[in-house]
């Protein structure tokens, strides 16, 4: 996918898109499928927040604002529940910074939630497994793409093989 | 996948217009007021308003007082008016409004609608002041006015816009 292109060494936003962006094929390397129920959830969520805005937009305009005052009333109320929830889903600890769901061919549900910190070059990972157990890594970026900034996929996919393996040997 | 992505980044910008404007319309909903927040284009109020005052409207009185500085709109004209109340006349059904600016030599008779003697404190008002910011507003009046500060303004957002990321 990204094979051919080059990200931006100086960038740690640049770094970490570009790793989140290829964990499906690092997971699917480990035999996991990638599941999209949340994000197709928050998408659903927040596309419905803009319609809800757009068509108030439209709808005021055409008929003024005492008129449509009601109808104002219900879509903010509506806009503000729906943001809540879609709060709910980006930022509490749960849900906060989930970039991939997956289930292996056992249904065990594995979620990765990714982040950085703005002036380290370091590539933090959670990954919470379907027992519940949390495994807490740091991957430098240094170790993930090579001097000319092409992106190491098979690194990524040892280094998360290699967490998850100690994960599996403490509960044997 | 790639859609997901394109749609996400989408639902951003999408985001930051409807999230302003629906908080401005809560804004609405609680003052009952179509703009509840004005800028002062005009001078007529000085030395009370300057151009570029921030003024913030409350259109849930029932009734206006003499003195009250109120925000009336014209029939016909969309140019929303900052003056003060200067007569007023009532009984238990409605209240009418004779309006003067404050730097104005004469009151508000010549600029109501035509055969219009006075404002219905009901239906022509868009609110009552009830407090201001000096000067912040004096953007906006650049904005429309100057054409080098607005064409100015936007190269600034689209170089800055190239410039940064997330």
């Amino acid at each position: 996918m990204s094979a051919l292109k080059r990200t931006n060494l100086n960038s740690v936003v640049q770094l970490r898109t570009t790793v989140d962006d290829n964990l499906n094929t690092s997971l699917s390397a480990l035999g996991y499928n990638e599941s999209f129920t949340l994000i197709d959830t928050k998408i659903a969520l927040g596309y419905s927040t803009a319609i809800i805005a757009g068509g108030l937009y439209f709808y005021d305009k055409k008929y003024g604002f005492d008129e449509t005052f009601n109808l104002t009333v219900v879509a903010v109320l509506a806009y503000f529940a729906i943001s809540g929830i879609l709060w709910y889903y980006t930022s509490t600890p749960q849900y906060k910074n989930v970039k991939y769901v997956g289930f292996n061919d056992k249904k065990e549900k594995i979620t990765i939630a990714t982040w950085t910190s703005k002036f380290e070059p370091v590539y933090y990972v959670q990954i919470t497994t379907s027992e519940g157990q949390r495994i807490d890594a740091q991957f430098e970026f240094m170790k993930l793409f090579d001097g000319m900034g092409y992106y190491k996929e098979e690194q990524l996919t040892k280094l998360i093989k290699a967490e998850l393996e100690k994960v599996n040997k403490k509960s044997i | 996948m790639k859609v997901r992505q394109q749609l996400v980044q989408f639902l951003n910008l999408a985001y930051v217009l409807s999230s302003a404007f629906m908080v401005w319309k809560a804004l609405s909903v609680v003052t009952n007021s179509h703009s509840p927040i004005v800028v002062v284009l005009s001078g007529s109020m000085e030395p009370a308003f300057q151009r570029g005052d921030i003024l913030f409207l409350w259109n849930r009185d029932q009734q206006a007082h003499v003195g009250d500085i109120v925000v009336y709109e014209i029939q016909g004209k969309s140019i929303p008016i900052v003056h003060r109340v200067l007569r007023e006349h009532h009984n238990n059904e409605k209240q009418l409004l004779l309006t003067k600016g404050d730097n104005n030599a004469v009151d508000d008779l010549g600029l109501y609608a035509k055969k219009q003697g006075y404002l219905n404190q009901a239906t022509d008002l868009v609110g009552t002041v009830k407090g201001y910011l000096p000067k912040v507003g004096y953007v906006t009046i650049l904005l429309t006015e100057n054409i080098y500060f607005r064409y100015g303004i936007l190269g600034i957002m689209g170089i800055s816009s190239l410039l940064t990321q997330e």
